[in-house]
């Protein structure tokens, strides 16, 4: 007989995430009220803009040649960039999981279509794979223009500024199109912005592959049920890894949850080296999709 | 090493929040904008929307009276607007009102 996971375990890790999520949209909700009430400048509160991870990556060029921030960046983006940074290199996108309030409204979002209208779709992987190159095109995109027009270039398209930053007589209208088409997007495909076009996990992607922190499948215990697979919101085919080092895992932790034989996928960290996969045999192998 | 996943969110977290911590504790966490030094203002791209009037003639070493007359605002103008909020008021943006500072 095969042990059960803790039931009480998984309930607290699922409310741990979406108590941790909350907790950043409501912040960024915050931030950005507070600088439309009170205005910008050293009398007010600062924008939107300036709590912003990916607003470092934008203002990191023009600081190391002049010394200066594009406008509205300050040295908090800088801060926040390494944050953002180093918790990517130690634990993976783990930023994209836990943190992220973009990440979090597009997760919701796809949750309530789920359980209400029932219209989602599952990209296949011919789709999904070359898709997900779109979010290199986009940072190098934005990277060059915000370089060559010294400006936060990509501000009036931004989808999560659009979403956020709480003043209509702002918005532009190819940024309101934009949000639109991303949300409608995030309803149907599982954090599409996410996996397709976000230029900050593009960013990450380069850093996470060095993650101390991944998800191990323990072959041994391992009933190919797949139901791992199933659960990823990213399409990463874990019941067919011994380790996950696929750098676009949010270690969400739904595939732990969703296994239901305890131990079987563990969180290991390894401080010299990745964890080396188990050398126990693998059972027979099913249709990733079968249950 | 294998870690519990609850206690792995407190690592994301606390990493995360930790490193901001050390940046507010070392004084690099700067989000607030400062005025520009008095005459280092070259165009109105130098000019932020938040500036409130007396601000503006702070940095630009020109009298209230004359900043009001060149934005062509009435005298009357409460000069710790932002010029933001003035050009919301004026029905134009705060570009085309910072313009009229250099025309
Ligand atoms: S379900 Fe597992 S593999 Fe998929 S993103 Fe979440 S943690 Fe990573
Ligand atoms: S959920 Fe994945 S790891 Fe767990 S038993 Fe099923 S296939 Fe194996």
């Amino acid at each position: 007989m095969t042990a059960q996971p803790n039931h009480k375990r998984t309930v607290a890790l699922r409310v741990a995430r979406q108590v941790s999520l909350l907790f950043f949209v409501a912040l960024i909700a915050f931030i950005s009220y507070r600088h439309q009430a009170l205005g910008g400048g050293p009398q007010g509160a600062a924008p939107l803009d300036t709590y912003c991870v990916f607003g470092g990556a934008a203002t990191l060029w023009t600081y190391i040649t002049t010394g200066q921030f594009i406008q509205k960046t300050n040295m908090a983006n800088l801060v926040l960039l390494t944050a953002a940074v180093t918790l990517v290199t130690l634990t993976g996108a783990s930023f994209c999981g836990w943190i992220c309030p973009f990440g979090a409204i597009q997760e919701w979002l796809y949750r309530i279509n789920k359980k209400l209208l029932k219209i989602t779709w599952t990209p296949s992987d011919a789709i999904d794979r070359p898709l997900r190159w779109l979010r290199f095109l986009i940072l190098a995109l934005i990277l060059y223009m915000t370089v060559s027009t010294n400006s936060l270039w990509f501000e009036a398209y931004d989808p999560f500024k659009m979403l956020f930053h709480m003043n209509f007589s702002e918005m532009t209208l190819t940024g309101i199109v934009i949000l639109g088409v991303t949300l409608l997007s995030a309803l149907i495909i599982e954090r599409a912005w996410c996996r397709y076009l976000c230029p900050l996990g593009a960013l990450f992607t380069l850093f996470a592959p060095l993650s101390r922190i991944n998800i191990t499948r323990h072959r041994a215990s391992c009933i190919n049920c797949h139901a791992c697979t199933k659960a990823c919101p990213v399409q990463i085919d874990v019941a067919q890894q011994d380790v996950v080092r696929d750098s676009q895992c949010i270690k969400c932790l739904r595939c732990i949850i969703h296994c239901p034989v305890a131990d079987t996928l563990t969180l290991d960290a390894a401080l010299t080296s990745p964890p080396a996969p188990p050398q126990t045999p693998s059972p027979s192998k099913q249709h990733p999709l079968s249950s | 090493m294998r870690i519990k996943p609850l206690l792995f969110g407190l690592i994301v977290l606390g990493l995360f929040g930790g490193i901001i911590g050390g940046g507010m504790a070392s004084g690099y966490w700067v989000t607030k904008q400062s005025l520009p030094s008095a005459g280092t203002v070259q165009s109105s791209a130098d000019l932020k929307g938040w500036m409130t009037i007396t601000q503006v003639s702070e940095t630009l070493q020109l009298p209230i009276p004359t900043v009001l007359e060149k934005l062509r605002l009435p005298a009357s103008t409460d000069p710790s607007k932002s010029l933001k909020t003035l050009a919301t008021e004026q029905q134009t943006t705060p570009d085309e009102l910072k313009a009229r500072l250099f025309e």
